[in-house]
């Protein structure tokens, strides 16, 4: 389990502080999938790049990170390696633990065919749309066995029907491969849909917690639940 | 379908080329109508021909692989300190303050204004040409390296630090790859004003290269034989660019290929 104990961050520049998080709490379970959600500039992606460590804090702790060797990471933008193949790229992370050449491609080859994508192997990523480009970074974290995983509006470029493609695809290797994952979206539909919890960031500063919301199994967007909890969440913004 | 490739790449190679066909065609022209004057314009042919002669001498060879190897040992000199310098300072803010300006002190000294000291530090043989080499060098090449890990993308980094990269890794698996189109750029800088600096070092004090084999030429009057050593320059000039090009080619395949 990841705790996230009294957290605070404050951003200094020149003129001004702004205070991102004071007395920040939050709990991530195991195998969990949570869904930080917000509009833009709350702090969502701070939240990330704190827990990445790309990021410090002034105050609080992140408990639970210390043991995890191995965190996934996803960003908005495309984070392929451009001088690398697709099959390499994935097994970037299995390359840097120093896994031989043809144990790490077995791997790689062995991931893409899960997710029907064997054929790009040997592309190069600027051969790629952006929603593979994506789902290939996703699966360069998963090759890696990542214990935790940080998904930062992986999804945000991209149209609506990549967008629900990509999001099956997650679901069924979360699924199969059980990864504790945060990801980052301000995609009402989209934080329902993947989410095993979705947690409500203000718009105001310092941010806090809006809502909670249980959304385990909820994968009929069609149904009258998915309707009242989508704008169960967006009232709290009202 | 081949045979259209083929033709097809013959005449983009012959458009590419436009420019150095007429500047041939004319001086071939020249010849042929001789308006030339034949004491300081050879005619194309002559100059073929005897650069073909020159070609056919040990001692021709002499001068052509002194003056590489002071430019293939100096420039690979300058790689070795370029390459980790331009890392330090591209990656490092306080670095790269502390020593910019120090850089731009000494970059606009013009390499000739010190080779006479390169010669009273080294001597007139082989390292004092190496110095000037060196010098001319590593400070393009510095900066291309400064400005290709600048550049370089941070979602790499970080992922490559969330993946457990160690420093080492980081240096060997995402910044020495981000960095090669840069690091070709400054190179195909650095070895060009090697080529122009040597000639010119070899006039100055040398009894072997090809800036000497020029100038002997010209005081010995034998200007088919200058002619001939400006040619040579020329295509070594050309097949440097043109390994260049093609390392350059090679990295465009993953930064610019589409389906």
């Amino acid at each position: 389990m990841i705790k996230i104990k009294n957290l605070s961050k404050t951003f200094v520049d020149a003129n001004q502080s702004v205070m991102v998080f004071d007395n920040f709490n939050l709990e991530i379970a195991q195998n969990e999938l949570v869904i930080i959600f917000g509009p833009s500039g709350c702090g969502k992606s701070t939240l990330i790049n704190l827990m990445t460590g790309t990021e410090s804090y002034g105050s609080g702790s992140i408990e639970g990170l210390h043991g995890i060797k191995k965190i996934g990471y996803v960003s908005q933008r495309n984070s392929l390696l451009p001088w690398l193949k697709v099959i390499d790229n994935i097994a970037f992370g299995l390359k840097l633990q120093g896994m031989n050449k043809e144990s790490r491609h077995k791997e790689a080859l062995k991931l893409l065919g899960e997710m029907d994508l064997i054929g790009y192997s040997n592309f190069y990523p600027n051969q790629l749309s952006g929603g593979l480009s994506q789902l290939i970074s996703f699966a360069r974290s998963v090759a890696f066995k990542a214990e935790f995983m940080l998904m930062d509006e992986p999804f945000s470029s991209l149209d609506f029907f990549v967008r629900n493609k990509l999001q099956d695809i997650i679901l069924k290797i979360h699924k199969k491969r059980g990864l504790t994952t945060v990801f980052v979206t301000h995609q009402v539909d989209e934080a329902l849909y993947l989410g095993d919890r979705v947690i409500a960031l203000s718009a105001s500063k310092p941010t806090r917690i809006l809502l909670e919301l249980d959304t385990k199994g909820v994968k009929d967007k069609k149904s009258e639940f998915f309707y009242k909890l989508q704008r169960e969440l967006l009232s709290c913004y009202q | 379908m081949k045979n259209d490739s083929i033709l097809s790449n013959l005449k983009s190679l012959a458009w590419r080329n436009f420019s150095v066909w007429v500047f041939l065609f004319l001086w071939f022209m020249i010849g042929w109508l001789e308006w030339n004057n034949k004491v300081f314009i050879p005619t194309l042919p002559e100059v073929i021909i005897n650069t073909g002669k020159l070609l056919l001498t040990s001692e021709f060879w002499v001068h052509i692989t002194t003056s590489l190897s002071v430019i293939t040992i100096g420039f690979f000199l300058s790689v070795l300190v370029a390459v980790p310098i331009g890392i330090i300072m591209g990656s490092n803010l306080k670095v790269n303050s502390a020593l910019q300006n120090f850089i731009e002190l000494i970059r606009p000294i013009s390499p000739l204004a010190l080779y006479p000291l390169f010669i009273f530090s080294f001597g007139i043989g082989f390292m004092s040409k190496l110095a000037i080499v060196f010098w001319v060098s590593w400070i393009p090449l510095l900066f291309s390296i400064i400005t290709g890990v600048q550049r370089i993308n941070e979602d790499y980094l970080r992922m490559a630090k969330t993946l457990g990269a160690s420093k080492r890794q980081m240096i060997t698996e995402i910044v020495l790859p981000a960095i090669i189109p840069w690091a070709i750029m400054g190179m195909r800088l650095s070895v060009g004003s090697a080529l122009l600096v040597i000639v010119a070092a070899e006039m100055i004090g040398s009894n072997r290269g090809i800036g000497f084999f020029i100038l002997n030429a010209s005081y010995t009057f034998k200007i088919v034989d200058l002619y001939s050593g400006i040619v040579v320059i020329s295509i070594i000039g050309i097949l440097i660019n043109a390994f260049f090009l093609l390392w350059e080619k090679k990295t465009h395949n993953y930064n610019n290929k589409k389906i």
